[in-house]
C-alpha cells in the first residue's frame, strides 16, 4: 500500500516551492494519489532551456521503500532518455533510490541529467553516439526537439518549415537548417542564405 | 494462467534481478516464465526435454527492443535463485545489526522522520543509526530489512553471512541474452543456437507488470 500520507505532503511542500524549484507534481486524478504528473524546467544554458517537459509519475504499492517510476512524456534528445519511450536511466529511479528521496528530489535530478548526460551509461544509444561523436550535432537536435515538443506556445516547427519553402526554399534544406540551429526561423534563413 | 500470489512473486523479484544484477534498465517486462516442478508453470509450455526436470527458468522480453534475458538456476527452487542474485548489491543489514540501534528520546522539535516525512513528537522516541541519523523505528527498520544502508547519507550496515551448505553443490546461474532480428508475436522464442534452450509462454503476462 503506497503511504498516501506522505504523498500528500511531499505534493503540499513541492507546491510551497514550485516558485524556487520551478518542479510541479500533480496527481492526474484526485481519485488515485499513486498516478502524478511531473513537470520539469529545461535546465538554462543547455538545449533544453525554454522547454516545459512533463514526466509521467507511478508510484509502487511499496512507496516510498521502492523507487517511483518516472517517464518522460514530452519527447525529448538525450542520451540517457529513450527518445521512442522516454524511459529515463538514472541511478537514484534503481538502485540508488533511497526512501530519504521524494518526488520532488528525485524530478530535480531528473532535471540535473537533462544538464549532465552520462553518454557512458546511455538509455538512447543512437542519441548517445551522437553526442560522442558529433556534439554540435547533438545539441542542434536537442534544441530542435525542444522547440518542436517541449514548447506549447511556440508556433510549430512545421509551420516555420512551411513559411521558409513559401519563401522558396526546398522543404528538406529548410527542415535541415532548421534542426541545426535549433528551430530559430531567423537564424535558419541566414543559413539558407548563406548557404 | 500463474497465479496472482506467483505473479507478484516475479514482480518484486524482477524489481530485485533488476537492482542487483545491474541489468539494462531497458528490460520492460516480463513475458513469460516457465518453472519445471513448480505448479505456478504448469500451463506453461515446456518447449525442451533435454533439460532435467529442476531447472527454474526465468524468461524476460523486451518487445520494444527485440531482445530477452533468460536466467537459470539448476536447482533448489526461487528462492534459492533469488538468495544468489541478492548477494549482488547492497544486501539487507542483519538482524543483530538492526536490534543493536539504540532509542534515543527526540529533545527537540520540528525534526521530522525522513522516511514517512511526520514530525517526531518531542520526548518521543526514536531509532538512532550509527551514523547518529534518527528515524521512528518502524519506518527505518522496514527499510534496512531490504536495503542495509542508512536512507540518509547511505552510511552501511553490516549485512549477515550467508549460511547456505549446500550452496556449493548448486549449479551457478547462467544469464543469456538473446537478440531476436523480428518482432513477430511468436510465443515460442526458441533455437538460440547454442546449447542455452529457451521458452517463453503466457503472452499476456506481461501485462502484470504494468501496474
Ligand atoms: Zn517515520
Ligand atoms: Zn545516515
Amino acid at each position: 500500500m503506497v503511504d498516501f500520507a506522505r504523498v500528500q505532503k511531499e505534493l503540499q511542500e513541492c507546491s510551497r516551492d514550485i516558485e524556487r524549484s520551478g518542479i510541479k507534481v500533480v496527481p492526474k486524478s484526485d481519485a488515485n494519489l499513486a498516478c502524478l504528473l511531473g513537470t520539469i524546467p529545461g535546465p538554462i544554458g543547455t538545449p533544453y532551456e525554454g522547454g516545459t517537459f512533463q514526466i509521467d509519475i507511478s508510484l509502487p504499492d511499496a512507496y516510498p521503500f521502492e523507487p517511483p517510476k518516472m517517464q518522460f512524456t514530452t519527447k525529448v534528445w538525450h542520451p540517457n532518455i529513450s527518445s521512442q519511450s522516454g524511459a529515463i536511466c538514472l541511478d537514484i529511479l534503481k538502485d540508488q533510490w533511497s526512501p530519504a528521496l521524494t518526488l520532488k528530489t528525485a524530478l530535480l535530478s531528473v532535471q540535473a541529467l537533462l544538464s549532465a548526460p552520462q553518454p557512458d551509461d546511455p538509455q538512447d544509444a543512437v542519441v548517445a553516439q551522437q553526442y560522442l561523436r558529433d556534439y554540435q550535432t547533438f545539441v542542434g537536435t536537442a534544441r530542435y526537439w525542444t522547440e518542436s515538443f517541449a514548447k506549447s506556445s511556440s508556433i510549430g516547427i512545421d509551420e516555420k518549415v512551411k513559411r521558409l519553402v513559401e519563401m522558396g526554399f526546398p522543404e528538406g534544406r529548410a527542415r535541415s537548417a532548421l534542426e541545426t540551429v535549433g528551430g530559430d526561423e531567423n537564424l535558419a534563413l541566414e543559413t539558407l542564405c548563406s548557404g | 494462467m500463474a497465479s496472482d500470489a506467483a505473479v507478484s512473486q516475479f514482480a518484486s523479484f524482477f524489481d530485485r534481478l533488476r537492482r542487483d544484477r545491474d541489468l539494462p534498465p531497458i528490460i520492460p517486462f516480463i513475458m513469460g516464465l516457465a518453472v519445471a516442478g513448480s505448479t505456478a508453470g504448469s500451463d506453461l509450455q515446456q518447449t525442451d526435454d533435454r533439460r532435467p526436470e529442476r531447472v527454474n527458468r526465468l524468461v524476460v522480453v523486451n518487445r520494444d527492443e527485440q531482445n530477452m534475458v533468460v536466467i537459470e538456476s539448476g536447482s533448489g527452487g526461487i528462492d534459492s535463485l533469488m538468495r544468489q542474485l541478492a548477494k549482488d548489491g547492497h544486501p539487507p543489514a542483519s538482524k543483530a545489526s538492526i536490534a543493536a540501534m539504540p532509542t534515543v528520546t527526540v529533545a527537540e522539535s520540528g525534526r521530522e522522520c525522513p522516511i514517512c516525512l511526520d514530525q517526531f513528537e518531542v520526548g518521543g522516541e526514536a531509532k538512532e543509526m550509527p551514523c547518529s541519523h534518527l528515524f521512528h523505528g518502524d519506518c527505518v527498520e522496514k527499510w534496512l530489512k531490504v536495503h542495509g544502508t542508512c536512507p540518509v547519507c547511505r552510511f552501511t550496515m553490516p549485512a549477515d553471512e550467508e549460511e547456505e551448505p549446500e550452496k556449493k553443490n548448486e549449479p551457478g546461474i547462467s544469464v543469456s541474452i538473446f537478440i531476436r532480428a523480428t518482432s513477430e508475436e511468436s510465443d515460442r522464442i526458441g533455437d538460440s543456437g547454442d546449447s542455452t534452450p529457451s521458452e517463453a509462454a503466457a503472452d499476456d503476462d506481461g501485462d502484470h507488470m504494468q501496474s
